[in-house]
């Protein structure tokens, strides 16, 4: 191979016309190249694709349909596809000039052009424009019309579902549509820097995404109260994001500073999601708002906006000791046009206005962060640092008379009746949750003889949540405390074995504030509430923590390297207590246990033996095995009113959910020295289970066994080239795809499979695919 | 094919811009890669001997020994004499390039005894990563390396050389799709996680690691390239960043709590499957308080809460909603 660095000009026109003509070629649809469909996995990556000059041209062909194998590439269908790579790249080592273009994959729907010229240590500057498709399902069926759009409506003919999809399921399958859950994202990206003297750089970064395609969503009719119906339709996504990042930077060997301007617009083509109820009127429903002149109407993110400002410094007191810093003020805001209530052809009767037409949503967040690093005795590190976190969310909270899913007319307040002292659950105070965070860390190492070291450290975290009234604790408070023995590679090994201990605690736990918080005066006073008073969400609650995390790496000879590495953590929660005071909040006689409900454990493994060898020259291979898993185990209590049930611990359950995987992967790659070929295999096996297990008490059915949801997938490939001449490379690559999967979530439904919601038919992935290709390089 | 067109129009706006450069100096006049080029050209190619004298720059007396790797500092960044930064363009105590000096010191032992004495700094195993990065942090100190010092990676005792390779002419750790596979050294369960059925696109090549990491060191905990989780997040996800009216306050307080972004078995990349994920918060009266399992499966018609999405079968603005009446993310 001829390298990058030619004895012609760098910025000679004829690669660029070459580009120009070759991506002209492939973006007519010409079928062409080599995929490069899965990433290089160990650290022994083919980098000739990027460190020669080339435009590869070729085709290959996919024998099945596959659509979660080509989820991000585009290559979901049958059929022959089109690729192309090229990479021009030249530098001049006197004036330190230089340009780099690269294409990849642009015969494929996912694909991406960039480059970058200047000169090193004056200016330079960078574009690049990717399309990346993502296939969310090519199995999904909906009823409606206006897949994409805005607003989605029934076919002609269609009858409405009388509240039971079971029993309308001609119906419904008479309507089902066919349309592909996938996405676009375009970006483009152009930057660029510029140096001042010999310690000023500016840089300036500017990225415009554009989003299309549409989502999984769900339209719900109705709410709480044993009358909501749903339907799963597509979601439309029509939007863009522009950033802009600007930094200026002075650096000296002494003290360098950053200061940096981050500019992120987020915005929305489409405000709101409008479709016609499928459902005829049931219960608790205004008669209108059923099929056929009922509609739901969704709103879609709004639009926002967020400036931050920030502030990075270092400083070297001394060869070895250093001071770093960063300050940062961050704004977030929105202030989009609120949709109304609800949709104003169901009939529903409007009693209360808006309490404000947009939110004012501003959200400021201020980070502080200070780090001293230095060395003692030149043998003991010690870095002490300090961080400041202030996430003051400064959005009005109002009172909102809420709607229930476009069906429910809107509570009356009686007159001369101060709504807070009403007693409705569709009167709802929005919150605005703040929190201050003040973390320490200590971080000690000290090196003993023949290469140990020994490491500590000690870090501490307090989080504040205000206004604490909003949050069921005052603050919580983490410490973390580690030990660590590392040994530096003597001639054959390394390795580490690292110990933690984590422990959370924090303030008396007050169930009733959340939900006194978001509600009346009126409405809490009647003893009601929103989560039972047991519950320790996971985010707050106390934990007890151990991980252990140990590596070592092996050399027996020079060809040879093996490497073992574990990692293990189990997170007990703890509470704080419960059955005290603070949760008996029901009606009288009932009276709370001390049995907390939400997580109670999580426990995360991963083990990893790993080994490369080079037995020859040019003979490389590998090949690795990873276990993992991760698992929560959760109490629950299924109760059905606020009083007798939810004091029932006969009604008590449990669930443990499992997740766990095997990998193992093998590889090997022949590029023989003074020879015009060489050859690779790769071949990646993937196994995984989540099994759920279920108990419950006698209060209860008693819950039936669920099938693992399993997915295995195989890909092995073959790949090679061969030197035609001293121009002509010829690639070719065959590959088999596999995945077979079992998923509860898809499997055996239909879209009248439940009770009240109307499902869209995915299907489970799989795929089993034959893939072949041939490309040929021109290298110049 | 509209996609071929939008991608045409994307392309032609790359071309315009690399134009610019073409148009604006359509010939740089002189020579300008032949020197380099007949240093780094391999001997089967072309391989005119090097001109510079080696009492000028002591490199090219490496090169006699180490000539690939010479060769391949030559094409690469820190091989351009015209940038004064660069080992190549700097000038040494004698007023010369240091060349392979100014990172391995002096050779002077090295040459004489090739075998038994080893150059000033070596960066092979047994050497200490704070020896091995001095020479990179003598250059590489702001920027994107400013918060180095105490980084994890840093007291974890990682030197640039485990990442970087600057003896070949593209370092694998600076290109998106070979990246992973330098990171995965270390992040072996990250790798296995990767291959989950719901994962970010990385095993395909549309993302790499430091598309969210920044492994030189960061303020937060997981050397994420900005301060938090969610700011992170929101580079790619902006539209969850809100403020919304109804706030939902694990998606606030950080993305980290309910999805697993390196990959997992329960899309969308999730920690735990719905409903129980969200049951792990959530015990209200009826529904979201009851025990769900395969009773809750086909044929049994009492799926609605755990089959497809879960819970946001109904709840479907569980980022947050901004609607007035989307109080329980319903609208």
């Amino acid at each position: 191979m001829k390298k990058i660095s030619s004895k012609k000009s760098v910025f000679t026109k004829r690669p660029l016309a070459l580009a120009l003509v070759s991506t002209l070629f492939l973006s007519s649809g010409a079928a062409l190249a080599e995929p490069m469909l899965m990433i290089p996995l160990t650290n022994n990556a083919d980098m000739s694709r990027y460190d020669t000059n080339y435009i590869e041209l070729g085709g290959f062909y996919s024998s099945k349909d596959a659509g979660k194998f080509g989820e991000w590439t585009g290559v979901t269908k049958k059929g022959t596809y089109g690729i192309g790579h090229l990479n021009f790249a030249d530098r001049n080592d006197q004036t330190a000039s230089y340009y780099n273009l690269l294409g990849r994959n642009l015969g494929l729907d996912s694909r991406q052009v960039s480059g970058n010229f200047g000169t090193q240590g004056k200016y330079g500057l960078s574009a690049e424009v990717a399309q990346i498709k993502h296939l969310t399902s090519d199995t999904t069926r909906f009823i409606f019309e206006g897949a994409g759009g805005n607003a989605l409506t029934l076919p002609a003919g269609f009858a409405g579902v009388p509240g039971q999809p079971p029993a309308s399921a001609d119906v419904i399958s008479g309507a089902l549509q066919p349309h592909d859950i996938r996405q676009k994202r375009d970006i483009y990206k152009i930057g660029g820097n510029v140096f001042f003297g010999g310690t000023m750089e500016a840089l300036v970064n500017y990225r415009y995404d554009d989003r299309g395609g549409t989502g999984l969503t769900g339209g719900a009719m109705g709410n709480t109260g044993g009358n909501p119906r749903s339907v799963l339709m597509p979601l439309p996504l029509n939007d863009h994001t522009q950033q802009i990042e600007a930094k200026l930077r002075w650096n000296t060997d002494k003290a360098q500073l950053e200061g940096m301007y981050y500019f992120s617009k987020y915005s929305n083509n489409v405000d709101s999601l409008t479709w016609q109820n499928p459902y005829n009127a049931i219960a608790g429903w205004v008669p209108d708002s059923g099929f056929p002149t009922g509609h739901g109407r969704m709103g879609l993110m709004p639009d926002n906006l967020y400036h931050q400002f920030q502030l990075s410094g270092g400083y070297n007191f001394t060869p070895i000791t250093r001071l770093t810093g960063v300050a940062s003020y961050g704004m977030m805001r929105q202030n989009d046009a609120f949709l109304p209530y609800a949709v104003d052809t169901n009939g529903i009767a409007f009693n209360t206005e808006l309490p404000r037409k947009s939110l004012d949503g501003k959200v400021d967040n201020t980070l502080l962060d200070l780090k001293l690093t230095t060395r003692f005795f030149d043998k003991l590190n010690v870095k002490a640092s300090y961080g400041y976190n202030n996430v003051n969310n400064k959005t009005p909270t109002d009172l909102y008379s809420y709607i229930a899913g476009d069906t429910t007319d809107q509570v009356v307040i009686p007159p001369g009746t101060a709504p807070n002292d009403v007693n409705s659950v569709r009167l709802r105070y929005n919150k605005a949750p703040s929190r201050v965070q003040n973390k320490f860390r200590l971080d000690t190492s000290y090196s003993l003889a023949a290469g140990y070291s020994v490491r500590g450290y000690y870090n501490y975290k307090k989080t504040d949540y205000k206004p604490s009234i909003d949050e069921p604790r005052d603050y919580t408070e983490d410490n973390i405390f580690g030990l660590e023995l590392r040994k530096r590679a003597s001639a054959w090994a390394t390795g580490s074995l690292k110990y933690e201990y984590q422990q959370r605690r924090g303030s008396d736990y007050d169930s009733r504030r959340p939900y006194e918080a978001g509600y009346t005066d009126g409405t809490t006073t009647a003893g009601l509430f929103d989560v039972l008073p047991t519950m320790r969400p996971f985010l707050v609650a106390d934990y007890d923590q151990s991980k252990v995390k140990t590596m070592l790496f092996v050399t027996p000879a020079d060809a040879l390297t093996f490497s073992l590495t574990g990692d293990w953590y189990q997170r007990d929660y703890k509470g704080p207590g419960c059955g005290g005071p603070n949760d008996q909040l029901l009606q009288p006689g009932n009276v709370m246990d001390n049995r907390c409900v939400g997580r109670q454990r999580g426990i995360g493994q991963s083990y990893t033996i790993d080994g490369q060898w080079s037995p020859l020259d040019g003979l490389s291979a590998y090949a690795f095995y990873t276990w993992s898993q991760f698992k929560t185990d959760q109490n629950g209590r299924s109760y059905t009113n606020t009083g007798p049930t939810a004091a029932d611990p006969t009604r008590d359950w449990t669930a443990s959910l499992d997740n766990r995987g095997n990998t193992i992967g093998v590889g090997a790659r022949y590029v023989p020295e003074e020879r015009n070929f060489d050859i690779g295999v790769q071949y990646v096996w993937n196994s995984d289970k989540s099994p759920v297990d279920t108990w419950a008490g006698p209060g209860l059915v008693a819950p039936t066994a669920m099938p693992d949801a399993k997915y295995r997938t195989d890909y092995v490939q073959l790949y090679g080239s061969y030197m035609l001449n001293e121009k002509l490379k010829l690639r070719f690559s065959a590959a088999y795809a596999h995945l077979r999967g079992s998923d509860w979530k898809y499997d055996n439904t239909t879209a009248s499979s439940t009770n009240s919601v109307i499902l869209p038919e995915q299907v489970t992935a799989r795929y089993n695919d034959y893939l072949l290709g041939l490309s040929i390089a021109y290298i110049f | 094919m509209q996609s071929f067109f939008s991608f045409f129009r994307l392309f032609a706006c790359t071309a315009a811009f690399f134009a610019l450069p073409v148009l604006a100096q359509p010939v740089i006049p002189g020579v300008l890669s032949s020197e380099k080029a007949a240093v780094s050209a391999p001997a089967a190619v072309s391989a005119p001997a090097p001109t510079a004298s080696p009492a000028e720059e002591p490199g090219i007396e490496c090169a006699t020994c180490h000539k690939e790797q010479f060769d391949n500092m030559a094409v690469s960044r820190h091989g351009a004499s015209g940038d004064a930064r660069t080992p190549w363009g700097k000038a040494g105590k004698e007023g010369r390039n240091e060349m392979c000096t100014a990172c391995h010191g002096k050779a002077d032992e090295h040459m004489e005894d090739p075998i038994e004495k080893k150059p000033e700094t070596s960066f092979n195993k047994k050497t200490k990563a704070e020896d091995k990065n001095k020479p990179c942090a003598s250059c590489h100190v702001g920027g994107n390396r400013m918060h180095w010092s105490g980084s994890p990676h840093e007291s974890s005792r990682t030197a640039c050389s485990d990442c970087h390779k600057v003896h070949i002419k593209k370092d694998p750790v600076l290109v998106m799709e070979t990246q992973p596979g330098v990171c995965f050294t270390c992040h072996k369960d990250v790798r296995s996680h990767t291959m989950r059925v719901s994962s970010h696109p990385l095993r395909s090549g549309q993302m790499g690691c430091t598309s969210c990491h920044q492994p030189h060191g960061t303020v937060g905990d997981s050397l994420l390239i900005k301060n938090t989780v969610n700011e992170t997040c929101y580079t790619c996800h902006a539209d969850k960043r809100g403020p919304f009216l109804w706030e939902h306050p694990p998606a606030r307080d950080e993305c980290t709590n309910c999805h697993q972004p390196h990959g997992t078995n329960n899309a969308p990349m999730l920690q735990v499957r719905t409903p129980y994920l969200c049951q792990q918060c959530h015990m209200a009266v009826q529904h979201p308080s009851a025990v769900y399992s395969g009773n809750n499966l086909p044929p049994n018609a009492a799926g609605d809460k755990i089959l497809a999405q879960g819970c946001p079968n109904c709840h479907v603005k569980i980022h947050g909603s901004n609607h007035p009446s989307g109080v329980r993310f319903m609208r």
